[in-house]
């Protein structure tokens, strides 16, 4: 029964895995031009540049990369997160650039 | 900058002015005549006080740090540099998208839309090469 239940659990854990790893694959195989989103790590409070405004994240930065975004056809993502974390972010892919 | 000398300057020891400030004083030789304070706390609150009388920072955000913190202060002396401003990207990025957003970004720059986003937020326009990026503020 022991024997039974640990190999349950082994192929729960073999499934688990095999699921994280075909989640990573899939959102690493598909290139910035096929997704059409910019994900952007923020700090949102670097005022001009980024910060909220009546609850909503604005400054010369944002601007620009709507702007920019919206005339090649591309949404863009906010990551909120430290400014000391941003270039870490952009390193690992979890984001793709920083404003 | 020669007014410099007998003053007190406060940069923070991190900083691009604190990094210039001493290249300075070494290239022309003013070791002891210009005292270098090597701070984190705020320095427009330094100078105001009368802690330190000179820092450098950017004429565009000068006047909104003056509003915010009340303080009295004012921008003397010439220029001293240009500062870039960029948005950052892993160097394997998408080349079909770097290509489309670079051309994005220079089209804003010659279309005025960079010139109006610039204007609305500093009254004068950054989006051409200048040289009067950082300058001193000094007590009143």
């Amino acid at each position: 029964m022991k024997k039974k239940l640990l190999f349950v659990l082994v192929v729960l854990a073999i499934i688990i895995l095999a699921i994280g790893c075909s989640n990573t694959e899939e959102s690493d195989s598909e290139s910035l031009s096929e997704r059409k989103v910019l994900q952007v790590a923020t700090p949102g409070q670097h005022y001009p540049w980024n910060y909220y405004e009546s609850g909503e994240l604005v400054g010369i930065d944002i601007a620009t990369l709507e702007e920019a975004c919206r005339r090649i056809g591309y949404d863009v993502e906010y990551k909120i997160m430290m400014v000391e974390l941003i270039y870490g972010s952009i390193d690992a892919g979890k984001t793709d650039t920083g404003a | 900058m020669e007014d410099l000398v007998g003053k007190r300057f406060i940069a923070d020891p991190k900083s691009v002015a604190y990094e210039f400030i001493n290249e300075y004083i070494e290239e022309n030789n003013l070791q002891g005549q210009i005292e270098v304070v090597a701070s984190e706390a705020e320095a427009f609150m330094e100078i105001e006080l009368g802690r330190a009388d000179a820092t450098f920072d950017s004429i565009v955000l000068f006047d909104n740090k003056c509003e915010k913190g009340d303080y009295n202060l004012k921008l003397i002396g010439e220029p001293v540099g240009d500062q870039k401003h960029a948005f950052p990207f892993r160097k394997d990025v998408d080349p079909e998208f770097l290509e489309a957003f670079n051309k994005a970004i220079k089209d804003m720059m010659e279309d005025g839309f960079m010139t109006d986003l610039y204007m609305d937020y500093f009254g004068i326009d950054i989006s051409k090469p200048m040289s009067d990026n950082v300058v001193i503020p000094i007590q009143e």
